[in-house]
């Protein structure tokens, strides 16, 4: 969907609020779970069929079909939401979902990539062509490892598209990909490293669209080792200059902020109160009141007469290994020792609980609201990889998950975050930025906050 | 002569096995003996068996059927500490004096270790024991601190003759210990031989390919061919009275000075079986001009001809 | 005197020995020479360029790039020369043990060792690694485990080919007992290959290891090692070259020094014979030529000959 190949009934806009797309409208009754959604006139498929209530309810079928964990898939869509009865009303263009649990966002739900229309053509083989979707290009070809070849969709519904072919060339490295644009080969590349963005920004010819989307960089603090003292966890928190490690560590990869919830989002950041800032001298007058000290001169604090050395896992992506390590000589200057180790992936380390610190880089809203992502901390729940249990926490979770009221979610979203802060359980690296930088050559293109649509039908080549 | 051998091979075999099971048989029931003061020469073309037999009388082989009978005992099956001991008895110079020393070490180090391993001699002794010993095979002194690399052929082949004496062996067996030398060292090697045999009365074997050599030194010598012995005769008996065919034709192919410029050349026809594939009977057979119906049923057996001298030939019995 | 002849005609290896020492000399002394201390960072002093006060710039995290190459060089040479130092030591005794003892060992051995060879040295390293996890000290066993072969097989077939020599036969045949000839005989005449063979080692053993923790599975933060600096740098391509150009510089001068030292080595402890060979085969090649040139130079009517020659 980022290549604009497909497209969903629900779109984001850049507040994160719900957009009409190949849905024109759609409400709820009063059982609070059947909603009816009114589909657009005149969608057509790239293969020149008409876009039918049907034939989306058969794209959301195959779509829970293939994914089934009974079936050995990934289980996506099933976790934000399940229905118990999917109808068409191709008469009056609508289709109507009835869900099992109550769902407050099931629009979002319908918003996110997965939630694709399709039109079903089981002969079709997707890995290799692709599916038939409603997008203004189409694949063409499609192979694994290589670039992917784009064609202008004949049928689009939704005007002119403006260019006949786009390929998408997969490049691994960060460096690579702006020197890409450099000498012409891409005219459109993301997720350019900081340090390439300044440059782009010194040479001038360029478009940099960078937002601070709802991307969270942070560290589980795991509760289930030497970090279950309060003292230790409070001091840490403290000793860590996060402002001066987004800005210029990461040269502005990340923007800072200390709840788990990105800034940017309608959650009421400011409402939140932080006890722990940056305060390097607080925090070791903490742990030297609470008699954490160090006993034999290596430099490194003692609990319970061992060193306290923490297990820090990261992976390299997204500069969470060079967060890591700053954040390591921050904390050996108030006398904490950190061993930072690379992993290829987190899965591991994180369902075996075998860290101190690990690092974590997740969207928070991907239906637009985070109750999926704060179940990390739902005593309940199978991602609580902490051993977090705060009764408290988890009697407004079970609140937020039922609630429809938006302002009523709002609140308890707050709290849920005010108790976070309180205990210290999830070190904030800060939001990270989405980018995306073109040259001269085309225009309009920009990263939205949710980082969903990249190639639009409005990237057209400059004038 | 009748004194005791001090050194004797009874029926003594060498057989390998190929890798597709054949058999090699390399020496094959041979009966030698080695007198005190005497020197035994072992004729042969190469490939008869003369090194193995050689390797085997001095014990670094050990013998698949047979006995070797030192001094009257049977040491055939001597290991460890007596085999040490019959190693300070009887002793080789090698034929590659070259590949026999090990290119580390000196000459001092090279003729003073025997001594030093069977605890002969002490630390500080050894620069005397090598120009005591190096002195007897007539090379100089400042020879010791050399390294055998940087010597000549008849220098390295003393240097070995040396080293074979400081244990002062009774039996010195000389494996081809000429055969890389130019003729007139061949010579001084010879005379530096014989003159350390009568000096110290040791019993010496020597193998060599050219019988007119061996005639200088040996007084009885012993013709090998395919591993058994066609022929042992003395050595100032072999022109004229030797009998077996191919000594014979040994004996005709040596070219002298002095011969007759018009005596026919009797070469022998056609090639050595291969030893892997022996006929039955005598070995000789296919090159032999005087091969008769029993020669390739009946293998000859060496048997007395008249005093010293047999034979192995069913033309003489 | 002798020392002095000895320069004169290996003057190769006399230069390489010194460039060596001189490593040798800035790993083990650079906390001396350091200007910073390798681990601080200075946060706000991030990506700087080289300059006064960081002679060779400083990374992402403000760590001086000078001081972190000089440290570099003691884990580096330290940890190459260690591994070498191992699987010399460990590959030689199985290959010893394989060639004196044959049998059963000798099949043991030599089978183990064909597994190991038929796997490509990175990729089992790697492997390794990842089960043992990732740091230095399992880097280093993983290169251990995958390269004593080369080692066990070199020690296995020269003790082969010297216990099938006559001057063995001639040793045991004198009296020596085994410990003396392996004393005596066997070492002294498999050590000087043994030893080239490592020397010329050193440099492709330091390239493995930076190899290694450049990939990941090496030295981890924040030790300063030149491989993993290497990966450190390569997202500052544009922004920051010289995070790249200086580990590599200096990866590529070490290996270099130790090359050519492992190559230098191998001249000087061949045996004398071909020492006197190459000098002698200097001199016939000259006298042939003067021979040449006289000849030439009594057939006048080829004089004009002399003139394209003497070009």
């Amino acid at each position: 969907m980022r290549w604009g190949t497909g497209e969903t009934l629900v779109k984001f806009a850049d507040d994160y609020s719900f957009e009409p797309w190949l849905a024109e409208s759609w409400n709820i009754a009063d059982d609070n779970l059947t909603w009816t959604f009114v589909l657009k006139d005149g969608v057509k498929f790239s293969n020149g069929e008409d876009m039918t209530a049907s034939k989306v309810v058969a794209s959301i079928e195959k779509i829970y079909k293939d994914t089934d964990p009974a079936n050995g898939g990934t289980g996506n869509p099933q976790g934000f939401f399940t229905y118990s009865s999917l109808s068409a009303d191709d008469e009056a263009n609508t289709v109507t979902i009835v869900t099992t649990k109550p769902t407050p966002d099931l629009p979002g739900c319908m918003a996110y990539p997965w939630m694709m229309i399709t039109n079903v053509d089981e002969s079709r083989n997707l890995a290799t062509e692709g599916p038939i979707a409603t997008g203004p290009y189409v694949i063409e070809s499609m192979r694994a490892d290589a670039d992917i070849k784009l064609v202008k969709n004949e049928f689009y519904w939704d005007g002119e598209v403006p260019f006949e072919t786009v390929s998408i060339l997969k490049v691994q490295e960060p460096s690579t990909r702006s020197m890409s644009l450099q000498d012409g080969s891409a005219d459109m590349a993301m997720s350019i490293s900081a340090a390439d963005r300044e440059t782009l920004a010194n040479l001038g010819d360029y478009n940099i669209s960078s937002v601070s989307g709802s991307r969270v960089g942070y560290a589980h603090v795991n509760l289930d080792g030497v970090l279950s003292n309060d003292t230790l966890r409070h001091a840490i928190t403290m000793a860590i200059d996060g402002k001066t490690i987004a800005d210029i560590t990461t040269n502005g990869s990340y923007t800072y902020g200390y709840a788990v919830i990105p800034s940017i989002l309608d959650f009421d950041y400011d409402k939140l109160s932080f006890k722990y800032h940056f305060d390097e001298a607080k925090a070791t007058k903490l742990l030297d009141d609470a008699g954490i000290v160090d006993t034999d001169g290596d430099g490194i604090r003692e609990l319970d007469g061992k060193n306290i050395v923490l297990d820090y896992k990261v992976t390299a992506s997204r500069q969470m290994n060079t967060v890591a390590e700053a954040q390591a000589t921050q904390l050996q200057k108030i006398g904490i020792g950190v061993n930072v180790s690379i992993t290829e992936t987190q899965a591991d380390v994180l369902i075996n609980g075998d860290f101190d610190l690990a690092a974590s880089n997740e969207v928070t809203t991907p239906t637009g609201d985070p109750s999926q992502f704060l179940n990390h901390w739902y005593s309940k729940s199978n991602t609580n990889y902490i051993s977090y249990t705060n009764p408290e926490y988890d009697g407004i979770y079970e609140k937020l998950i039922i609630e429809f009221d938006l302002e009523k979610r709002k609140e308890y979203i707050v709290e849920l975050q005010q108790l976070l802060l309180d205990d210290s359980v999830a070190l904030v690296y800060g939001y990270y930025n989405y980018n995306l930088c073109s040259t001269s050559a085309i225009e309009g293109a920009y990263c939205p906050t949710s980082d969903f649509y990249w190639v639009t039908k409005d990237v057209k080549p400059t004038k | 002569m009748s004194e005791e051998a001090i050194l004797e091979a009874r029926y003594l075999t060498r057989k390998f096995k190929t890798a597709d099971s054949r058999v090699l048989t390399a020496v094959d029931n041979v009966n030698l003996k080695i007198y005190k003061g005497k020197t035994l020469g072992i004729v042969g073309e190469s490939g008869c068996g003369k090194s193995t037999l050689m390797r085997m009388l001095v014990q670094l082989d050990t013998p698949t059927e047979g006995q070797i009978i030192y001094r009257g005992k049977d040491i055939t099956d001597s290991k460890g500490k007596s085999l040490r001991e019959n190693h300070r008895r009887i002793q080789m110079v090698f034929q590659d004096p070259m590949a026999s020393f090990n290119p580390r070490m000196k000459v001092l180090d090279i003729i003073s270790e025997p001594l030093l391993n069977y605890k002969l001699i002490k630390k500080n002794e050894r620069k005397n024991i090598a120009k005591k010993y190096l002195k007897m095979v007539d090379l100089p002194e400042e020879f010791m601190d050399k390294y055998p690399q940087n010597m000549s052929g008849g220098q390295r082949q003393r240097v070995g003759i040396a080293r074979a004496l400081t244990l002062e062996p009774e039996v010195i067996l000389c494996d081809e210990a000429t055969c890389s030398l130019d003729v007139s060292v061949q010579d001084h090697i010879i005379k530096l031989l014989v003159k350390l045999q009568r000096e110290k009365d040791i019993a010496m074997a020597f193998i060599c390919h050219d019988v007119a050599l061996v005639q200088s030194l040996a007084h009885k010598l012993a013709i090998m061919y395919l591993g058994n012995i066609v022929e042992l005769i003395s050595g100032d008996k072999i022109n004229k009275e030797a009998k077996h065919p191919y000594t014979k034709a040994l004996i005709g192919s040596i070219f002298d000075i002095g011969v007759d410029q018009n005596t026919q050349i009797e070469t022998i026809e056609s090639e050595a079986p291969s030893p892997l594939d022996l006929p039955q009977g005598c070995s000789f057979q296919n090159r032999c001009p005087h091969c008769k119906e029993i020669c390739t049923i009946k293998k000859p057996e060496l048997s007395k001809l008249k005093g010293e001298h047999y034979v192995a030939c069913h033309l003489y019995g | 005197m002798k020392i002095v002849n000895f320069a004169k005609e290996n003057r190769e290896f006399v230069i390489f020995s010194i460039f060596a020492l001189i490593i040798l000399l800035v790993a083990i002394f650079a906390p001396a020479l350091a200007t910073h201390d390798p681990y601080e960072a200075v946060l706000n002093d991030s990506l700087q360029s080289p300059g006064r006060e960081h002679l060779l710039g400083t990374d992402v995290l403000g760590r001086d790039l000078f001081s972190r190459i000089l440290y570099g060089t003691s884990t580096t040479v330290s940890s190459s020369l260690i591994l070498v130092g191992i699987i010399f030591v460990v590959g030689t005794a199985l290959g010893m043990l394989a060639g004196y003892f044959g049998g059963v060992m000798d099949m043991i051995i030599m089978r183990i060792s064909d597994i190991m060879i038929s796997f490509p040295d990175l990729i089992l390293a790697i492997a390794i690694a990842g089960i043992l996890g990732s740091s230095l000290g399992n880097a280093i066993i993983a290169i251990t485990v995958v390269s004593w072969t080369k080692y066990a097989r070199l020690a296995r077939s020269l003790v082969i080919k010297i216990m099938q020599s006559d001057y063995i036969s001639a040793a045991r045949l004198t009296g020596s007992k085994t410990p003396h000839i392996l004393k005596k005989y066997l070492f002294p005449n498999i050590l000087p290959t043994l030893i080239v063979t490592a020397a010329t080692d050193i440099g492709s053993i330091m390239l493995q290891l930076a190899s290694l923790s450049f990939l990941g599975f090496g030295a981890q933060p924040p030790t300063p090692e030149w491989g993993f600096m290497l990966s450190e740098g390569r997202e500052f391509l544009q922004r920051a070259p010289w995070l790249l150009i200086f580990p590599g510089l200096a990866i590529f001068i070490v290996v270099m020094v130790f090359n050519l030292l492992g190559d230098s080595l191998r001249d000087v402890l061949d045996p004398d014979t071909n020492r006197i060979n190459k000098k002698c085969r200097k001199k016939v090649i000259e006298n042939e030529f003067k021979k040449d040139c006289k000849g030439i130079r009594r057939n006048s009517a080829s004089n004009w000959g002399i003139k394209w020659m003497w070009k």
